[in-house]
């Protein structure tokens, strides 16, 4: 059974800079555990051995973009269900229809706002028997 | 349920805000020296990839920085670099020039987060990518 309150988030994000930010943001103010991975190709492995609770999955990324990744995560039985969250800097009406076709938990904007993205995702997980939610 | 105290946090995020400024400088050489190689040596994905990359890290990573100008400067440069990769090494008409024009937009978004002009000065030969030698002063063909 899938606890009350977000504890642990597989983060995948090809930009350092972006890792750095977003794991200080989520372990040090949101007191979640995170496990990082810097290429999509590291996420499948990842997410079977961590069992996240949620995948916060940047969508451009070389070589694999984050829908694509999203398909083979929902593939493997371990993270059919895991609930994802796209962060993306591509809103467009037309990008955003892309991504909820694909069910995500939520969608959030890129650049986003560190100091809270922890409580974004707490929100995100706290409605997640409920549609898609663009933040 | 926070690991760190607020206070502790807000330290830790103003330091890697402060290293990001630092480097915010030789990000932007970078960017210049993608965009001449652009000029230079041909609109072909070799050379515009990189721009591209380059733009869209940028334009992603400094808005969580807390730089706004810097990402919403770099965000229509990614774009144009994305556009130019459609065009399979012949560049629209004018697309040097709205290349400048972007570059240069960057730069006043870095002057406008505090960096000094030298940091943002253009590379040598001018202001953004080099530009084409005049037709009357190249070398006669051979």
């Amino acid at each position: 059974m899938a606890p009350e309150r977000l504890t642990r988030v597989l983060l995948v994000e090809d930009d350092p800079d972006i890792r750095t930010i977003a794991v200080l943001a989520m372990e040090a103010l949101g007191g979640l555990t995170v496990r990082v991975c810097a290429a999509p190709d590291e996420a499948p492995a990842a997410a079977i051995e961590f069992a996240p609770e949620m995948i916060l999955l940047d969508v451009m990324m070389p070589g694999c973009d984050g829908p694509s990744l999203l398909a083979r995560l929902r593939r493997l039985p371990a993270t059919a269900q895991t609930p994802v969250v796209f962060v993306t800097a591509r809103v467009q009406p037309q990008e955003i229809e892309r991504y909820l076709r694909l069910r995500p938990l939520g969608v959030i904007p890129k650049p986003f706002e560190p100091t809270t993205l922890a409580s974004t995702l707490q929100q995100l997980w706290e409605r997640r028997d409920q549609p898609t939610a663009v933040s | 349920v926070s690991a760190l105290p607020e206070r502790e946090y807000r330290e830790a995020l103003a330091a890697l805000r402060r290293a990001y400024a630092s480097e915010l400088a030789g990000r932007l050489r970078a960017v210049d020296r993608c965009a001449a190689a652009v000029c230079a040596l041909g609109w072909d994905a070799e050379r515009l990839q990189p721009l591209q990359d380059l733009a869209h890290r940028m334009a992603g990573s400094a808005g969580v920085y807390g730089f706004a100008a810097v990402s919403a400067a770099a965000a229509p440069l990614e774009a144009f670099a994305e556009r130019a990769l459609g065009w399979r090494g012949a560049p629209a008409r004018g697309a040097r020039h709205e290349l400048g024009r972007l570059l240069r937009g960057l730069r006043r978004a870095c002057v406008a987060e505090g960096l000094s002009a030298r940091d943002t000065a253009p590379p040598p030969g001018g202001h953004g990518p080099p530009r084409p030698v005049p037709t009357r002063l190249r070398p006669a063909a051979s």
